[in-house]
């Protein structure tokens, strides 16, 4: 009896299947395979120490993306599948943004919450890959209309259990789109 | 490899009992709503080499059953409760387990800490009372996050302390485990697990190599 039990538990797993649900996936890509019109515009970025390229995929279609260091912080660059420049967006604390927007945005998200922690800032860039690239090489992130902060925070409002969004605030500070983010089972690392 | 080399130099240079085997491990989950889930896991240990690597003899050890319930106490945070039962040498076990559980999310990894107490009886063994401290890696192995249909890395240490009558002692546990992602409800993992015990026994400490393969299954509202 023990044995048909150690059996059909050693071999249940046998016939798994993957769920059909919405499938992303980001892999690396060798640089020889990236469009020449993106490698020509992520040479206007100055002090790139380190980063790869990837290619993100998901029913939408086909983007590459280079991530990495630049300039002292955490840069992703993304592209069409032609290679053209979308949008660059750079991680930052939140000594790095301008006092009037950070009190801005702080003073939005007390009213509605509680509790509230920041895990992620993300200053947005887009436009032309030149004038972005030069922004993000100055050593003070310059802010104009174009620019977009995206903030990831760990919020609780009194008798609701603590949430994750994703807020989006335009240049001025002020609140343009939110959405709750939803973790990950964490069943492989809890059990 | 490196826990098979580390196990293999130290039974040569010092002649400590290695016992190995594999280990089948089921882990189902039921996710009842936002906040509570059901965990239901089936753990079998099938020793093959008792003594020394060449000396094969493969032998039933082990079965363990267990139903834990948690509860989500934050984004990252869960406590859990539970009961497992153990068949081993025509003896029941019990166990009776609470533990807390935090994951914190880095670029491309994720880190699970555990804290767990659990107390087993039997009518052959004096009560044992452990207290574990677990720290799990999850590292994608494709681009800094974990999608479907990619595989993870999962390496693993746990220090355990136990007290049975007074007698105190120690187990260190080190794994390794490659896993594959097919979705947010259903991984496979296979990998090894090496648990040095008795640190503090005069007998001397024992080893364990453990060749594991897992699957993690979710039912329910997956979201």
């Amino acid at each position: 009896m023990r044995w048909l039990f150690v059996f059909l538990c050693f071999f249940s797993s046998v016939g798994l299947q993957a769920q059909h649900k919405k499938v992303e996936k980001e892999y690396p890509v060798a640089k020889e395979k990236v469009p020449d019109n993106a490698i020509t515009c992520l040479g206007y970025f100055s002090c790139i120490q380190s980063g790869k390229w990837l290619v993100e995929e998901n029913e939408a279609g086909q983007h590459f993306e280079f991530k990495g260091k630049i300039n002292g912080h955490f840069t992703s660059v993304e592209f069409t599948s032609e290679g053209t420049f979308l949008d660059a967006e750079v991680e930052v604390r939140l000594s790095e943004i301008p006092d009037s927007i950070s009190t801005a945005i702080k003073k939005l998200l007390n009213i509605r919450y509680d509790k509230i922690r920041i895990r992620k800032i993300q200053v947005q860039y887009s436009g032309d890959c030149s004038e972005v690239a030069l922004k993000i090489g100055q050593n003070r992130l310059p802010v104009d209309l174009d620019t977009k902060f995206e903030i990831v925070a760990r919020v609780k409002k009194k008798g609701v259990s603590s949430s994750e969004y994703e807020f989006l605030f335009s240049a001025n500070g002020e609140l343009e789109g939110y959405a709750v983010i939803v973790s990950r089972n964490t069943d492989i690392l809890d059990y | 490899m490196v826990l098979l080399f580390c196990s293999v130099v130290l039974v040569g240079k010092s002649q400590i009992a290695l016992e190995s085997g594999v280990l089948p491990v089921i882990n189902l989950n039921y996710k009842v709503n936002t906040n509570w889930r059901l965990n239901l896991k089936s753990e079998n240990r099938l020793a093959i080499w008792e003594g020394s690597p060449s000396a094969f003899s493969p032998a039933y050890e082990l079965s363990d059953l267990s139903v834990m319930v948690s509860r989500k106490t934050g984004v990252t945070s869960t406590v859990a409760g539970g009961y497992l039962l153990r068949y081993r040498s025509g003896e029941l076990y019990h166990r009776f387990i609470v533990q807390f559980s935090m994951v914190r999310k880095y670029r491309g990894v994720r880190l699970g800490h555990r804290l767990s107490m659990d107390h087993t009886m039997s009518s052959v063994e004096r009560s044992v009372f452990r207290l574990r401290y677990r720290l799990t890696g999850e590292i994608a192995l494709e681009g800094y996050e974990l999608d479907q249909k990619e595989w993870y890395l999962k390496p693993g240490g746990e220090l355990l302390q136990s007290l049975q009558t007074g007698r105190y002692n120690l187990e260190g546990r080190l794994t390794t485990n490659l896993g594959y992602y097919f979705s947010d409800s259903n991984k496979l993992e296979f990998g090894v697990d090496y648990r040095l015990g008795d640190w503090l026994t005069t007998g001397g400490v024992s080893q364990n190599l453990w060749i594991k393969f897992e699957w993690y299954y979710q039912f329910g509202n997956r979201r």
